[in-house]
């Protein structure tokens, strides 16, 4: 029995240690990384690192637009790898993953050269990664490249293209953002200052503009509500609804008010309101909506007062 | 009786005597004085007195004799007579006790004929029945319970909710119906125990699967000096939560444990045992409790959460206590994005049914965003004290204190590195008194919870702090037995899950009134 006893206590040793040896794969899921190239395989590690070992490979990279924005995505990039190489390994420097593309079409426009094709897409959180470079416009840029990989996996010379970022930053005059975390149908209602009965205009999914007497953005996108994101729980991905004015906001009393139409099967969301004039806060809450939330329907009024205002 | 009848018949004849010589010798004498007169007057013959009374005598003695020999005619006829009705007596017993007999012998036989058919019958039973329930090995026993509930509540309505959630919660429901087994050897422990509930409609699953290798205490009632566990098993954090829900008063846990630990078990290793008074338990956890809101029963990150409890636990002749601190550090999850996919919008925004172009939205689709970690800490702290003052009444005071960062996994999920970017401090305690009084108990508990202390809003950029707090004051009553309880339960739950006129978080009407029945083996 004691020897039994020893022998367990052995075994529960070993299991309890084992996970502590660490292992890895050369492959990644590149979640994590600043772009994701739809096409290509992720794997551990930034594109600068390895070390150059066939000088005469030489790839091309060409994104068919230089700008990109926070969360831009499939964006289409092509490029030429020339006979020594059959792929092409794309990456940000410093990051944590790179990707490899196969080059498997003959370019018809040069000798023993081989085309490739894929799409780009550039993560939500760009804005904040400190991989971006300041060029000399004083534009931030994320400094893309691409390296020829021969058939023995030997890396050819970096070849860098700087995409510009143009942010989709919610500003304005005067900018009332909703933004959530999960997908979930979440409304944004803007109590808007009016000379009507009620003394204001209810902008929401059902009445998108601010003008009393034309419920639909009309020409004119100020005070507009942009789009009802994953309305009906059709997940768009944007988790995000803006009211913005670039002319002249009413002057007055604003009431923000935050709306759980559907947690769309999920148990809760949490959620943040903010109302900016010209980049400056003018309130803001965060809070995290659970089932109760969704006892009200979905209609104006509907929702908690996130916080008011006064404008100006 | 015969020596007593014949007494006072003698007696009445000797009284009878001397009447009679009265009644004969007194006349007989002033006769004999008046002739006695008339003699010395006429000089006539007068009769020998003492001739008199011998005559007198004899006579007297003649009705004496005459009067005996009736009396023993009487006495002998008596005697025959009762001789008779003896006689008669025991003929009717006789045969009365015959017919006793008889009847006896007639159910013996009876009952010997349905034993018999009844012993068939079992045969019989047996020769068809399935194999019956053993165990492979001593030590093994198997044990259940059920909580059958009756709720009503206050927040209850015959609607659906925007998500199609039915809102009434009056009802009848199965809160817990567990079968379990246990396996208790020298050196190793084992359990497995299985929970059928109607809580969010018919569910069937695990709750406690352990498997454990020990070094027992001294005596039989000490807990083991150390002890090793694999498996699922409740989480060492604090009092309640690892406690059985059979020997709970109150319905359920208080609400803090059930945000921070939903579900009280998890997956992972434990390493607990006793020495003297010293208590401890300490486990390596996969930090995603059954009643979690996401991943329950999975791990999402491969960081395990660290946390155990150390307390002291004394007995004493008429005191218990038990106390103890208990520590977690694990690892949040942050689930990332699923990208998605460009797609156009149409509103009908003017609702005229008909196509406009500033209707049409389209809307880029948006790469995915990774997940990532967050690291979550608690603290806890807990005490009790019961009393007994006889062996009928016994007086319990518990309370318990927790304090947690980005714990809450349940009530209102934290999540740091989500929209709100900034970290949630949790605050929760209870304090409970219970009162026994033999089979009867009476149990107050009124609990706190804190999801989110900072919990504010910015208006022109001044913070404002928002209360999120719940708090619940629960009066239970119970009746007990060996085999099972009954209990009525009235809750008064605060909250901010409404909303005023004016949109502003309030209390959303939720008392409750719970009634469970309650089996157990």
């Amino acid at each position: 029995m004691r020897t039994w006893f020893r022998g367990s206590v052995v075994v529960a040793l070993v299991a309890t240690l084992a996970p502590a040896c660490e292992w890895s794969s050369a492959t990644s899921s590149g979640v994590t990384s600043v772009i994701r190239i739809e096409g290509g395989q992720a794997y551990q590690g930034s594109i600068s690192d390895p070390p150059t070992g066939n000088k005469n490979a030489h790839a091309s990279v060409v994104p068919q637009n230089a700008a990109i924005f926070p969360g831009s995505s499939n964006k289409a990039i092509s490029g030429v790898v020339d006979s020594n190489a059959n792929a092409v390994a794309i990456g940000v420097a410093g990051d944590t993953v790179y990707w490899r593309v196969p080059a498997l079409s003959r370019d018809l426009s040069g000798i023993d050269s081989f085309d490739y094709t894929a799409k780009l897409s550039i993560s939500r959180d760009v804005a904040t990664s400190p991989l971006l470079q300041l060029n000399d416009q004083g534009q931030w840029t994320l400094p893309l490249s691409a390296r020829a990989v021969d058939n023995a996996g030997n890396f050819g010379p970096e070849e860098i293209r700087p995409l510009v970022l143009n942010s989709n930053a919610t500003t304005g005059t005067l900018a009332v953002s909703l933004q959530w975390d999960t997908p979930t149908d979440l409304d944004l209602h803007v109590l808007v200052p009016a000379n009507n009965a009620a003394g204001y205009v209810e902008v929401w999914t059902k009445h998108r503009s601010a003008d009393p007497g034309n419920p639909t953005a009309g020409t004119s996108p100020d005070g507009t509500l942009d789009f009802d994101s994953n309305a009906n729980c059709q997940i768009d991905g944007q988790d995000l609804e803006n009211v913005i004015w670039t002319g002249s906001p009413p002057v007055g009393h604003y009431v923000v008010r935050v709306a759980a139409a559907s947690l769309c099967g999920l148990t809760s969301a949490a959620w943040y309101a903010e109302a900016s004039v010209s980049d400056v806060s003018k309130g803001a809450t965060s809070g995290v909506f659970t089932e109760a939330a969704t006892r009200s329907s979905a209609e104006a009024g509907s929702g908690i007062t996130a916080f008011e205002f006064d404008y100006p | 009786m015969l020596v007593a009848i014949r007494m006072s018949k003698q007696a009445i004849g000797l009284a009878t005597g001397i009447g009679l010589l009265a009644a004969f010798a007194v006349p007989a004498f002033a006769q004999s004085a008046a002739s006695g007169r008339k003699g010395k007057e006429g000089k006539e013959p007068q009769p020998d007195p003492m001739a008199e009374i011998e005559k007198l005598k004899a006579d007297f003695d003649q009705r004496l004799a005459d009067q005996e020999a009736a009396s023993k005619q009487r006495e002998e006829a008596i005697r025959k007579e009762a001789a008779a009705a003896v006689e008669s007596a025991r003929e009717e017993a006789d045969s009365r006790i015959a017919a006793d007999r008889n009847e006896r012998q007639a159910d013996t036989l009876r009952l010997n004929k349905a034993l018999e058919d009844a012993a068939q019958r079992e045969d019989a039973r047996e020769r068809n029945a399935p194999p019956s329930v053993g165990a492979g090995m001593p030590g093994v026993s198997l044990y259940g319970y059920v909580q059958a509930d009756y709720q009503i509540r206050q927040a209850s309505e015959d609607q659906l909710d925007s998500s199609g959630q039915a809102l009434n919660q009056d009802r009848f429901l199965i809160r817990r119906a567990r079968l379990g087994a246990t396996m208790d050897r020298h050196y190793g422990e084992g359990r497995i125990e299985f929970d059928g509930n109607t809580v969010n409609g018919p569910a069937f699953r695990l709750t406690d699967v352990e498997a454990s290798v020990k070094l027992p205490g001294s005596g039989d009632n000490t807990p083991p000096v150390v002890m090793g566990t694999m498996g699922l098993f409740r989480i060492p954090f604090g009092r309640e939560v690892p406690q059985d829900d059979r020997y709970r008063l109150f319905m359920e846990r208080s609400t803090a444990a059930r945000a921070l630990f939903p579900g009280e078990a998890d997956l992972g290793a434990r390493l607990s045992g006793g020495w003297h008074f010293i208590r401890y338990a300490l486990a390596v956890m996969n930090g995603q409790p059954l009643g979690s809101n996401a991943f329950a029963g999975l791990d999402p990150n491969h960081q395990k959460d660290i946390l155990g409890r150390v307390g002291v636990e004394q007995s004493l002749d008429k005191v218990d206590f038990a106390a103890g601190i208990s520590g977690l550090r694990g690892t949040g999850f942050h689930a990332g994005l699923l990208a998605s996919k460009p797609t156009v919008q149409w509103n009908d925004s003017n609702e005229n049914n008909q196509l406009s172009p500033d209707e049409i939205k389209g809307l880029p689709g948006v790469p995915g965003a990774p997940s990532t970690s967050f690291t979550r800490l608690a603290f806890g702290a807990d005490a009790s004290l019961s009393a007994r003052f006889t062996s009928l009444i016994r007086t319990t005071l518990a309370a318990e204190f927790y304090l947690a960062s980005d714990l809450d996994r349940a009530v209102m999920p934290a999540d740091p590195k989500g929209i709100a970017r900034r970290d949630f401090r949790e605050l929760g305690y209870y304090v409970a008194l219970v009162q026994e009084y033999g089979r009867w108990r009476l149990g107050v508990r009124y609990d706190y919870y804190n999801p989110d202390q900072d919990s504010n809003k910015l208006l022109d950029i001044n913070p404002v702090l928002t209360d999120a707090s719940y708090s619940t004051l629960a009066v239970v009553a119970a009746c007990t037995a060996k085999w099972g309880r009954l209990l009525v339960e009235y809750q008064r739950n605060r909250n901010h899950l409404g909303i005023d006129v004016k949109g502003l978080p309030t209390n959303l009407d939720d008392n409750a009134v719970l009634v469970r029945g309650e089996v157990s083996f």
